[in-house]
């Protein structure tokens, strides 16, 4: 590496990188995709499979435990013998899942907002044989549908309280308990003297009362999103029936007093809440729920009061305060974050960008290179998925149809390459790294029969196949560990009585259905692909 | 007779000098010609010419092997070694490469790890059925993974346990992965970090990277392209099958290939330009873009500048 020349300007690099890493979102840059090669046989896999007693399990389904943490489905390990397109869905046997828990965090300037984090990315094995039920996202939030009236409010919406004033019985409770939260109030100008500075501090830092990490492990994994110690965003703004308030909390988001003496306050869109408890059931579930008033964005007028505010010195952060919400009213912290395409709800902190800027381009061969499994690994894994079953079943039935009749002529073995113009006409040179095709057509010999003085186009008919493992003995071109998997055809000519070998080889390749795809891709430079009806199936 | 004895004492000492020296002499033969082979006691083959990649183009190639006749073939007696490195001269945007061949060695016996040197060349004779073995006949070991399946008992999970039910076993960035992945295949032309030049001029795609909604990412080419000139030098990113993610970069165009223009720019180039230091492990990003080629478009820069007979380009 050459010194640098001139100073080093290391956050303008990391900004450049940033933005080829992430330049734009995945929906933009799914837009901009050049189709890949090899995509005509691409498809979208299956988004779900099933076990025999009825469960299924689809891709984006989770369970929820405590403090919003989840397990979501991110993919499967399905047997293959049975999942052949137009039979009955594939089973189960693996469920590939995510953990995640979502955490209280404290940005710079003191507001809080939430965290998502992934802790634990593996599989469950042998999902058929648990009791484990994952179920689907029983209620669709559509938070953007509603912007426009989540940042404007309607004179409905300013005139009519969320919660009505004869709610329940929790409700009712209401103004008991704002009643005499005045007197627990604190205004910062007042004497301090005789209580615990070290006290106040925690409590403020200590943003939920009673809140504390929840181990994810210890608790039951449900399909509620919505319950007890559940992370939540308010949808819209709104005025909500204060419940109680925090000893400390300082009296600057003028509540208002309902006619009925509720006391009710004004909770913006966006902001953040922990629900405590359940507040009954009228038309939909209440929840008495802990809101951070400062963790929403706040609108442009009172950002500037507010600013004119803090040229006197730092803000007081806000304490979080209880009122009774709509189920309507809030959406749980995982769908939102779904939603959003994101994994915090605060925009500028340290995200994971910037650190993929500074790992520069390191990770690349992790998402580029293939997987390559230890042969045993690979062979364990065929076996279960039940590969060589789902390898016959699929090639069954197989036709391939010279596009050039001339070729039935040649005496030789053709070798078909992946790469074409090299192997586009069986000429190319036997490669150990390269994934080729070998077609046996000396086998033939001077046979021919009667097929090819008529107008049928010479083809080859799949009568068998087999998957074998190809590995070179004493050969100082490939390291020990090397491997090839064959796709072995047997194939019946119409033009001749010996049947003709086609072996495929696929370097340190995964022993799955692929196999057929990657072999007609190779030789689609020489034949067209049909599958016979079973009345057109050689009897051999 | 006291000339005689001197001549007879005379041949006697030649015959022993001989005997004493010029039979391992005899015995023990440098070979040189590509292909010659010696055998390892653990009877491994090692031969002239086979090379050994490293990091940048770095590669080790056995010139010689000293072999001593014996009845079971040629036992190796020592190798020789030949090491060369590249480097690059020059600013990010006027460079040009340089391999520089470092000291020979000789390795007595075959103390060297010898599985890291392989042919350059892949191609073989293909004949059916040879070396392959069916699945169906091949004993199946089982694998770790599969034995912990047999440990635990899915019965007993149920969302109860669901979370200290996931297996985290061997994902996509697991440490054993990465480590697969990123080290040299010392066996490979190509790995992470190789200078390349571009064969003939290319049309490649950008790529960029998506994160599912998962946390999942993926590298997708994109749809813009851009032309690579002929002999464009770059540093592979990563390959994959029969592809190959490569940054190439502006300033490194071999001469043969490239011509003077833009003289300011390149009088800027020469003083420095707006260079930038970073934490990544290949040239710099500046005036560089990151494609994905075919591997059949490159030649790696040892194949080139062999071709060439020089060490510079």
């Amino acid at each position: 590496m050459l010194p640098p020349t001139s100073p080093p300007r290391r956050s303008c690099c990391a900004w450049l990188l940033a933005v080829f890493l992430h330049a734009g979102s995945p929906a933009q840059i799914s837009a901009q995709q050049a189709r890949p090669a090899h995509s005509a046989r691409i498809a979208l896999g299956p988004r779900a499979c099933g076990c025999a007693d009825g469960r299924h399990f689809a891709i984006g389904a989770s369970v929820f435990g405590k403090s919003s943490a989840r397990v979501v489905i991110t993919g499967f390990r399905a047997g293959l013998s049975e999942s052949i397109p137009g039979s009955k869905p594939a089973p189960c046997l693996d469920l590939l899942v995510l953990g995640q828990v979502v955490q209280l965090a404290s940005a710079q300037d003191g507001r809080p907002f939430l965290r998502r984090q992934s802790l634990k990315r593996g599989i469950i094995h042998g999902i058929c044989e648990t009791k484990i039920q994952f179920v689907q996202a029983k209620r669709l939030y559509d938070f953007f549908s509603d912007g426009g009236s989540a940042v404007t409010l309607t004179e409905q919406d300013v005139d009519a309280p969320s919660i009505p004033e004869d709610s329940n019985g929790a409700v009712s409770s209401g103004p008991d308990e704002t009643s005499h939260v005045g007197a627990d109030e604190i205004e910062l100008d007042e004497n301090l003297t005789g209580r615990d500075l070290l006290q106040l501090t925690r409590t403020r830092t200590k943003v939920f009362r009673g809140w504390s990490p929840d181990r994810p492990g210890d608790a039951t994994f449900d399909g509620e999103d919505l319950k007890e110690g559940a992370y939540f965003v308010c949808r819209r703004r709104l005025k909500a029936v204060l419940v109680e308030n925090s000893p400390f909390q300082r009296v600057s988001t003028s509540p208002t007093t309902a006619p009925t003496g509720k006391q009710e306050i004004s909770i913006l869109a966006g902001t953040l809440g922990r629900i405590e408890k359940s507040a009954g059931f009228r038309s939909e579930p209440l929840w008495v729920a802990e809101i951070l008033p400062d963790s929403a964005p706040i609108p442009l007028l009172r950002s500037l009061i507010s600013l004119s505010r803090e040229l006197g010195g730092p803000r007081e952060p806000e304490p979080p305060r209880k009122v009774i919400l709509a189920a309507s009213d809030v959406v749980e912290i995982n769908q939102f974050l779904d939603r959003s395409g994101a994994e915090w709800t605060r925009l500028g902190e340290v995200s994971e960008a910037s650190s993929a800027a500074e790992q520069g381009t390191i990770g690349l061969p992790i998402l580029y290179s293939r997987p390559v499994l230890p042969l045993e690994e690979n062979l364990t894994t065929s076996e279960r998925i039940g590969a060589l079953a789902a390898v016959q079943e699929v090639t069954r039935g197989l036709r391939l149809v010279f596009k050039n009749p001339k070729t039935i002529t040649q005496r030789r073995t053709l070798v078909f390459d992946e790469r074409a113009p090299h192997g586009a006409h069986g000429d190319a040179v036997p490669d150990l790294l390269r994934r080729q095709c070998f077609l046996g057509m000396d086998r033939l010999g001077g046979s021919q029969n009667s097929a090819t003085q008529d107008s049928t186009r010479p083809a080859l008919f799949v009568t068998g196949a087999d998957i074998g493992v190809f590995r070179p003995k004493d050969s100082s071109q490939v390291p020990p560990s090397y491997y090839a998997i064959d796709l072995e055809l047997r194939l019946q000519p119409n033009f001749g009585l010996k049947q003709v070998p086609l072996v495929c080889r696929f370097p340190l390749a995964s022993i799955d259905l692929a196999l057929v795809d990657m072999a007609q891709d190779i030789l689609s430079t020489g034949f067209e692909f049909h599958r016979e009806t079973s009345e057109a199936w050689p009897k051999h | 007779m006291a000339k005689a004895l001197r001549q007879f004492r005379i041949f006697i000492a030649l015959m022993l000098t001989f005997f004493a020296v010029g039979r391992p002499l005899i015995n023990a033969q440098t070979l040189t010609e590509p292909g010659a082979r010696c055998t390892c006691r653990d009877g491994q083959s090692l031969e002239a010419g086979v090379v050994s990649y490293s990091e940048n183009s770095g590669r080790e190639t056995i010139t010689r092997v000293e072999a001593e006749a014996g009845g079971s073939g040629n036992r190796c007696r020592a190798l020789w070694i030949g090491s060369t490195e590249v480097r690059p001269v020059g600013t990010p945007y006027q460079f040009h490469l340089e391999r520089t061949p470092l000291k020979e060695r000789r390795l007595d016996g075959c103390d060297y790890p010898g599985e890291r040197f392989a042919r350059r060349t892949k191609t073989y004779e293909f004949v059916f059925d040879s070396n392959t073995v069916s699945i169906r006949e091949l004993r199946i070991a089982r694998t770790l993974g599969d034995n912990q399946i047999l440990v635990s008992n899915p019965q007993v999970e149920s969302n109860s346990n669901l979370w200290n039910s996931i297996a985290q076993e061997a994902t996509s960035d697991s440490d054993e992965r990465v480590k697969r992945v990123i080290q040299v295949d010392s066996t490979r032309t190509f790995n992470r970090r190789s200078w390349i030049l571009a064969r003939t001029e290319i049309k490649a795609h950008y790529v960029a990277v998506v994160k599912d909604r998962y946390g999942v990412e993926r590298l997708v080419p994109l749809q813009r392209t851009r032309k690579v000139k002929a002999g464009q030098l770059g540093q592979v990113e990563a390959v994959g099958a029969g592809r190959a993610i490569v940054r190439f970069y502006d300033g490194g165009r071999i001469e043969k290939f490239g011509k003077a223009t833009n003289a300011f720019r390149r009088w800027y180039d020469r003083i420095g330009g707006p260079y930038l230091e970073t934490k990544d492990d290949l040239y710099t990003p500046l005036r560089a873009c990151i494609l994905e080629v075919s591997l059949d478009d490159i030649v790696e820069i040892n194949d080139y500048l062999d071709q060439e007979h020089t060490d510079r380009t």
